[in-house]
């Protein structure tokens, strides 16, 4: 009897172990890779430098990971956003500064710049890599009259 | 960059094999700096240019996947190596003064 119930206490205890030294590093780790952005290196070579880690160490090593991933992996999602924002006014022929909450567009063609005016806005869809299909909304509130490059992009009212 | 215990450790760590290629998880356990403070220095001396960076060739390991590595550049041996002379003179850093008098020794040879 007294076997069985060291047994009950026993196994719990192992699969605990198991679980801590085993899979949760890995399941940790893939969390926490989340917060970088998906063609960072750091989640490859975080990935790959665990598969260094001896067992016993894992489970700190992860935990050592958990402010780096938040700070590094969270700042770099956001810096990304904003050079995205910017990648997506190039590929409209449009140069956008943003100034406080408002878009100044300095420069735009494709269809008459005199169209564009301060006040006027449109809807535009994205061909950038990264946000195939995204529609976002512009507020022209600048125009650059001497505008050569054209926008290819339909006005949407 | 400021100057940290952190940032000279990893500086020692370094110039210790200063034309070598350096790992993370390697690199964190001879500087003795955990790894939530190490990537993101390594992360900002690139940035600076002190180091270059690349990945292990795939087709010379077996069982895991390639690792990234960190090398010095002739600015980051520079940068680094005034960062340790200042290091020296600062008294913040009495703790590491024997690892930095080991390397300042092995230069001055």
């Amino acid at each position: 009897m007294t076997e069985l119930i060291d047994a009950a206490v026993v196994w719990p205890t192992l699969l605990v172990a198991l679980a801590i030294f085993g899979a949760a590093p890995n399941l940790a780790l893939r969390l926490l890779l989340r917060a970088y952005p998906k063609d960072h290196p750091r989640r490859a070579e975080l990935w790959a430098e665990l598969q260094v880690v001896p067992r016993w160490e894992r489970p700190f090593w992860v935990c050592e990971q958990v402010d780096g991933a938040l700070f590094e992996g969270l700042k770099s999602r956001r810096r990304r956003k904003a050079v995205q924002g910017h990648d997506i006014s190039l590929d409209f022929a449009l140069r956008i500064l943003r100034t406080g909450s408002s878009v100044v567009v300095l420069s735009a063609s494709g269809r008459p710049v005199a169209e564009l005016n301060p006040g006027d806005s449109f809807t535009y869809r994205s061909r950038t890599y990264r946000c195939v299909g995204r529609r976002g909304r512009l507020d022209i509130v600048r125009v650059d009259r001497d505008a050569t490059r054209r926008m290819v992009f339909p006005r949407d009212k | 960059m400021r100057k940290t215990h952190a940032l000279v450790q990893v500086a020692i760590g370094l110039l210790d094999d200063p034309s070598g290629r350096h790992w993370g998880y390697d690199l964190s356990k001879r500087c003795g700096v955990r790894g939530g403070v190490l990537y993101p220095m390594l992360t900002r001396m690139l940035d600076e240019g002190w180091l270059t960076d690349g990945w292990e060739d795939p087709t010379t390991i077996e069982g895991r996947p390639p690792r990234r590595y960190y090398q010095l550049t002739d600015a980051g041996r520079l940068e680094l190596g005034a960062v340790l002379q200042q290091a020296r003179r600062d008294a913040r850093f009495t703790a590491l003064f024997p690892r930095l008098g080991t390397l300042f020794a092995r230069y001055a040879r």
